[in-house]
């Protein structure tokens, strides 16, 4: 990114507008900011701040608005701020703004309340039209990410913090992000996520269910086999008793004094057995007739309301009526009539050919209608023939089964008289035969409830085979999943890897030009590196191989922690004007704002820092107090220093005329371009 | 244009009446029209009714009985005559009373003691002695022959 110029409106105490252009020329890169203590130096830096991130960290934050600009408003009235610079990212012109519209409540209020805020960002395009951003927040992120506000616009009061004990999470950071490496660090996180997600679709659908599933249907299966066997068991008991009950039958119909009872007694069986069947034959004509028409007494009382509406219908004349709608839209296509006459719209014939659809009838509506009408007697007759039908057959059911009582009657006193013969092979052939009767006719319920059982048992395995292929079909998902989640955890360990060896070399790269950096400003035997923990330390060299930390100053870890941006800041626009290609990290073009970088400084530093600084990067901004502005500063500085800026500040306290604070950016030296 | 298939609430008493060897309807549709039927001869109209069954429409468009009864229903329900020619309407309403009329007959039916064509032949029974039906026939008969006459009235009249 290479700054253009800066503009202010009514922020903080920067009435009014205010602008400076910030020093583009090679050999001059640096743009110089005198201001005393509380002229806007630091406003300045945060006007970066409000401009990209949205906020700022000067006391009373709330505040943006000039207090001069409010108190000329008055009470309701209101003041716009913003803050508009210019600038080149990648090779494309930017110009961004924030702004914001604010309301004063009360003569007491300053701060006001905010009306509308916008932020805008426009680019040229390649053909060189203005265009528009949609995300200017982000746009703006993506150029200066926020995790590296404070390598990009620091305090010189505070950047010390880098050096010291929590620094390393800023440093690495840093590193990551100006190097190029988040898109790894990005892409590692995301595997890791992708794997968990995975894992968890495993752990869904993966269990011990259809094992548990195969045991249930095994024991089902193992059920239903021992049932089938006493299902045949029981039938083969009944067959041998039959052929039992039989032979005594047989013998009861040899013997004389039982032949004939015994004749009748199978006589009147079949009997039975062929009443039982029509009865059963009764049973289902009921419900044949109740299929067919048992909902025509229901339904009868709206039958009879429709037939009563199309009765008025018809009287009316609707059905069937006349004309026919589909007849008339005929004609007004056709535009002729039936008398031959041309029918033009919006003349009165055709109006008039138009106004008969209004008495013609719908010929759907009238098909139904007939059907309706066709079936009304038929149906008025159903109503009560159903239950003359259903009484009807009742009453042949009740005289079947009184004559099956009849015929049951009387084959139990067969029975009896048998059972009373004076013989005795009668007496106990007749015994037998009850007994075996009454043995087939327990192995018939034993037979129905074990079929019973059967069916029960295959109903249970019908659903367990169900459930046990929605199951497997759930462990193919697992399989997939888990198959995923492996390569997902390869991927990134092939990346964590990858990362790894990137953010050393990175390191390695970093810590070498840091140390040089640092060495060269610094004139003690001192040594900054960068550990593997992205410790910024400063070591002492005791030996031919041995260092150790050393404690530090204020102004040496000021020292290490600008050298430390200012490797960043050289390495991206080496990395940037490079040939060669690079996979991850192309580098980029960063300007330096430094907001008194030499505060902790000795003069020898200052004069050092003055010197290497404006070489590490594309552009220097840098904002000092006059006494900061020392003769070992401008000595190295005035030579570089393009444009030259000072902040004027008006005091109420020392000027009469000045009611409320205010500060004018006064330009010095224009010499940046 | 008629949806070629609904959804019908198809409780229990479909599996007990119109399923099976001893089914006593012969199919879901007859028992849904008589289902229908009891539910609009009881008031009984259930608005959410479960779609658990799903059923041709031409099963009863192209019935002509069973044409005539839904048609009723619906026009006896909405008054609305374009209803006699509507699918739409007449499923709707179709639908609703017969999911009344099935949980009635679950309940008065299938849930009661003994056997269910017993109870379906009592049901029948109990609702004859609510219904004046007579002289209906007579108004019906009346208005086919009416309504069936092909010419308009004036001109038959004159």
């Amino acid at each position: 990114m290479e700054l253009d110029r800066l503009e202010l409106r009514n922020f903080r105490q920067f009435y009014g507008e205010q602008s400076l252009d910030f020093s583009q020329h090679a050999n001059k890169n640096v743009t110089v900011i005198h201001g005393s203590n509380g002229s806007g130096k630091t406003t300045i830096l945060n006007a970066f701040l409000w401009l990209f991130y949205g906020d700022v960290t000067l006391p009373k934050p709330d505040q943006i608005v000039s207090e001069r600009a409010m108190a000329e408003v008055g009470a309701s009235g209101t003041v716009d701020v913003e803050v508009h610079l210019s600038f080149t990212h990648d090779g494309v012109d930017y110009t961004a703004s924030r702004s914001k519209t604010v309301r004063r409540n009360r003569s007491s209020d300053f701060t006001g309340t905010e009306v509308n805020g916008d932020l805008h960002l426009e680019f040229i395009d390649e053909a060189g039209n203005r265009k528009v951003r949609g995300n200017a927040n982000d746009a703006l992120r993506q150029i200066m990410p926020e995790r590296l506000r404070e390598i990009f616009f620091f305090d010189g009061e505070t950047i010390d913090e880098l050096s010291a004990i929590g620094g390393q999470e800023k440093i690495q950071t840093a590193i990551q992000n100006i190097m190029g490496l988040t898109i790894l660090e990005r892409g590692k996180r995301h595997l890791e996520a992708v794997r968990k997600r995975f894992e968890e679709e495993v752990s869904k659908h993966g269990s011990d269910e259809l094992s548990e599933l195969y045991e249930e249907r095994n024991d089902l299966e193992d059920q239903k086999a021992s049932l089938t066997e006493e299902l045949s068991d029981t039938r083969d008991s009944k067959e041998k008793t039959q052929d039992e009950l039989e032979n005594v039958e047989r013998r009861l119909s040899e013997l004389e004094d039982s032949r004939d009872l015994q004749q009748e007694r199978e006589r009147l069986e079949e009997e039975v057995e062929d009443l039982s069947e029509e009865s059963k034959a009764i049973n289902r004509e009921i419900a044949d007739r109740i299929s067919k028409a048992g909902y025509v007494p229901f339904a009868a009382p709206a039958v009879e309301e429709t037939a009563k509406m199309l009765r008025e219908k018809r009287e009316k004349g609707e059905i069937p009526s006349e004309i026919k709608t589909q007849f008339v839209d005929d004609l007004l296509e056709m535009r002729e009539c039936i008398c031959g006459r041309e029918l033009v719209p919006e003349t009165e014939p055709y109006q008039n050919v138009e106004q008969w659809r209004e008495a013609a009838g719908s010929s759907e509506l009238e098909e139904a209608a007939m059907n309706i009408a066709s079936r009304l007697t038929e149906i008025g007759e159903e109503e009560e023939q159903v239950y003359d039908d259903i009484n009807e057959l009742l009453q042949q059911r009740t005289q079947v089964a009184d004559d099956i009582q009849q015929k049951e009657e009387r084959i139990s006193e067969i029975s009896s008289l048998l059972e009373d013969t004076d013989t005795e092979d009668i007496n106990r052939l007749e015994s037998r035969r009850k007994e075996l009767d009454q043995q087939v006719s327990d192995y018939d319920q034993q037979i129905g409830t074990v079929r019973g059982r059967i069916e029960d048992v295959e109903e249970e395995l019908e659903e367990i085979k169900d459930q046990i292929d929605e199951v497997q079909e759930q462990n193919k998902k697992a399989d997939i999943a888990r198959k995923r989640a492996q390569m997902a955890e390869y991927m990134r360990d092939r990346i964590d890897e990858l990362f790894q060896k990137y953010q050393d070399e990175v390191r390695k790269s970093v810590n070498e030009r840091v140390n040089n950096i640092f060495r060269d400003i610094i004139a003690k035997d001192y040594y900054a590196e960068i550990d593997d923990d992205y410790s910024l330390r400063i070591l002492k060299d005791i030996g031919s191989e041995e260092t150790i930390p050393v404690a530090k100053s204020t102004g040496e870890r000021q020292v290490a922690s600008l050298s430390f941006i200012a490797s960043l800041v050289s390495l991206a626009r080496e990395r940037y004007h490079s040939d060669e290609e690079s996979i991850y990290f192309s580098g980029g073009i960063y300007p330096m704002i430094m907001d008194s970088p030499f505060g902790y400084l000795d003069p020898e530093y200052q004069k050092r820092v003055s010197s290497v600084l404006p070489e590490m990067a594309e552009q220097v901004v840098v904002l000092v107090t006059q006494s900061q502005w020392t003769s070992e500063v401008a000595g190295e500085m005035d030579a570089v220093a393009g444009d030259r800026y000072h902040l004027e500040y008006h005091d109420p306290s020392e000027e009469s005329s000045v009611e409320y604070e205010y500060t004018e950016i006064v330009a010095e030296n224009r010499g940046g371009r | 244009m008629a949806p070629a298939t609904f959804h019908y609430e198809q409780n229990e008493a479909f599996e007990e009446l119109a399923s099976g060897e001893n089914a006593i309807f012969g199919s879901n549709t007859r028992l849904l029209v008589f289902a229908a039927s009891v539910g609009f001869a009881r008031d009984h109209m259930v608005e959410n009714y479960e779609e658990s069954g799903e059923m041709r429409w031409n099963y009863i468009g192209q019935d002509q009985r069973l044409a005539v009864i839904s048609g009723a229903l619906a026009y006896s329900h909405t008054k609305d005559e374009e209803s006699i020619v509507d699918p739409d309407v007449q499923i709707d309403v179709l639908t609703k009373y017969g999911a009344g009329g099935a949980r009635i007959i679950k309940r008065e039916v299938v849930d009661e003691p003994g056997d269910n064509l017993d109870n379906l032949v009592t049901f029948l029974e109990d609702h004859r002695d609510t219904e004046d039906a007579s002289g209906r026939v007579g108004v019906l008969e009346q208005i086919e022959k009416e309504v069936s006459s092909l010419s308009p009235p004036d001109s038959s009249e004159s």
